[in-house]
């Protein structure tokens, strides 16, 4: 037993001198471990002080802020009728967006965006202009420094599956739609289409998602109100009433859709219907109402078709980077008995065709060029009241439209600047000219405009 | 007018022989998924994008696996993800979709 032991210290003494060393190595790991655990403990806690930290602060931020501002020079000439000419050779302008988002839940988000729109130097806009601060185009003329509410709204998903339906309320910037987006130098149009819709609008909404069964469709149902006819003020007996006004509300019903989209092919539609429209009744003129103008006229109707192609041929790169579109467009006026609307007691339609073609410039990345042309017959009368050019509506113009424009996107797209021409040739007066009168053009009218504009803007 | 309609189609005619340098856009990205995969995956863009944080995305495309990454969010898309034309050409725009839209992007969509 004594030697079995002897033998026994022996080996251990043997083993342990041959794996002293690596013994000794794995102390001193073990030990360097131990030393990264309990630095890698106190990150932890400090690092949980701070998100503690960031979440209390944080905690009842809940709107995502975005930031759309750019400066422009546009540079304005219109020839009269009568031969004259008059000009803005040079009109700087301010334009702010800030854009709020917010997602209380997978289903209900809310969107809104605050706009100041101004032009260098002040206000010196006409100040009989009555038309200046109407709730259709505030935030979209050029006018002073002060905030608009340009969008409000929630949108709430009521169901998913195969046709998903949301709701929706508020005030939309229905600006800058399908196809004016390229002009605007913006990525993704507003809705809904602007061929014949341009105007800042509040109502409510249904969409019905794959409506058609085809690819990207939708449906959209809206109806709204662009005109409410209150003339007593809040200290009244009978606060926000009409009493004795001829004029009645506006309402208005739009069903735009999207037929089919598969990511090259946009095809898109529009029907709208405008109720107790604006236009003129002799029986209500007077000083102040020389042309005797009211709402309640009649109804209009207005309609187009558009489709838009990217990515014309995904072999050739010039092409798989160019994007071609077209539109046709209508709209009809049914004057009631005893009013006029564009200056005619009958119905009176009017047409219009829109078309672009927006290709890479060769020269930048992301550059890219854009060509359009429109054309509007006598009576065409879209509802594009909000600016879509300063030198007025080109949609709206009655007779040729050319365009050229050059956007030119930097540092990642949050900084962008366009040069644009736009020339109108007008057959008759502009849509939104003294919009219930007679088409033809006066002396005083322009016969043609033109503008060109640069902006530089920044985007985050 | 007729002689600015020839110069203007004789310039991009001009135009369209130069190759493109075009770099990767989310909006582009968006597009080709919609045609290419969205019948294919049997579910829109904005779920394809959402089945991996930014992270994820980002540290596949750093490691030359955004095809496979990208097949594991649509399996029936394999053969479009092991495809020349994704490799070569449609890759960039995806991820800049797909990092666009991620999970924690913090991104709402407009309606």
């Amino acid at each position: 037993m004594k030697r079995t032991l002897q033998s026994l210290a022996v080996i251990t003494a043997i083993f342990s001198n041959l794996y002293a060393d690596d013994i000794t190595d794995m102390k001193a790991q073990i030990d360097e471990l131990t030393k990264k655990i309990v630095t890698l403990e106190k990150k932890q806690k400090r690092t949980n002080k701070s998100l503690t930290r960031v979440k209390k602060h944080d905690a009842n931020d809940n709107i995502k802020w975005s930031i759309d501002f750019r400066t422009a020079f546009d540079s304005l000439e219109y020839k009269l009728k009568n031969g004259d000419s008059v000009s803005n050779p040079s009109l700087f302008t301010n334009r702010l967006w800030l854009g709020m988002g917010a997602e209380a839940t997978a289903d209900l988000t809310f969107m809104g965006q605050i706009a100041v729109y101004s032009t260098w130097g002040g206000n010196n806009l006409p100040a009989n202009d009555s038309f200046q601060n109407v709730n259709w185009r505030a935030s979209s003329k050029a006018d002073d420094i002060s905030l608009k509410l340009r969008q409000a709204y929630f949108v709430y998903k009521l169901t998913h599956g195969d046709f998903p339906i949301s709701f929706s309320a508020g005030r939309r910037a229905a600006t800058d739609g399908f196809l004016a987006n390229h002009r605007e130098g913006n990525k993704k149009p507003g809705s809904p289409l602007a061929h014949i819709t341009n105007m800042e609008v509040d109502g409510a909404m249904i969409r019905i998602g794959n409506a058609f069964g085809l690819s990207g469709s939708y449906i959209k149902f809206v109806a709204g109100r662009s005109y409410t006819n209150i003339n007593q003020p809040s200290y009244s007996g009978t606060p926000y009433t009409d009493i004795g006004a001829t004029d009645e509300n506006v309402n208005f019903f739009v069903v735009p859709m999207a037929i089919y989209n598969d990511g090259q092919y946009n095809l898109m539609a529009q029907y709208t219907a405008i109720f107790d429209f604006m236009g003129t009744n002799q029986d209500l003129v007077s000083v102040q109402n020389p042309n005797g103008a009211t709402t309640g006229a009649g109804l209009k109707h207005m309609a187009a078709l558009s489709l838009q192609v990217d990515s014309l041929n995904e072999d050739i790169d010039f092409l798989d980077n160019s994007t071609l579109f077209a539109s046709v467009a209508a709209t009809l006026t049914d004057p009631k008995s005893g009013y006029k609307m564009l200056g005619s007691s009958t119905r009176q339609k009017g047409y219009s065709f829109w078309a672009g073609y927006i290709f890479p410039d060769m020269m930048s990345d992301n550059g890219r060029i854009g060509l359009e042309y429109n054309y509007g017959s006598k009576y065409w009368a879209p509802m594009t009241w909000a600016e879509d050019t300063m030198s007025s509506s080109k949609i709206a113009t009655r007779g040729s439209a050319y365009e050229a424009y050059w956007n030119l996107p930097l540092e990642k797209g949050h900084f962008s600047t366009q040069i644009r021409y736009t020339y109108m040739d007008y057959k008759y007066k502009s849509n939104i000219e003294e919009f219930w009168a007679a088409p033809e053009l006066q002396d005083q009218d322009a016969k043609s405009a033109q503008d060109v504009r640069v902006y530089v803007r920044y985007t985050y | 007018m007729n002689t600015f309609k020839r110069v203007t189609v004789a310039a991009i005619l001009g135009l369209s022989l130069l190759g493109t340098s075009l770099s990767a856009d989310a909006d582009k990205g968006k597009r080709i998924y919609q045609k290419k995969l969205q019948e294919v995956c049997g579910f829109n863009g904005g779920i394809f994008a959402a089945k991996n944080d930014q992270a994820t995305w980002e540290e596949a495309k750093d490691n030359g696996e955004l095809g496979a990454v990208m097949t594991e969010a649509c399996p029936a898309g394999e053969t479009f993800f092991n495809s020349n034309k994704f490799n070569n050409k449609f890759s960039s725009h995806l991820y800049d979709f797909v990092n666009k839209f991620a999970s924690d992007s913090g991104n709402i969509p407009s309606c």
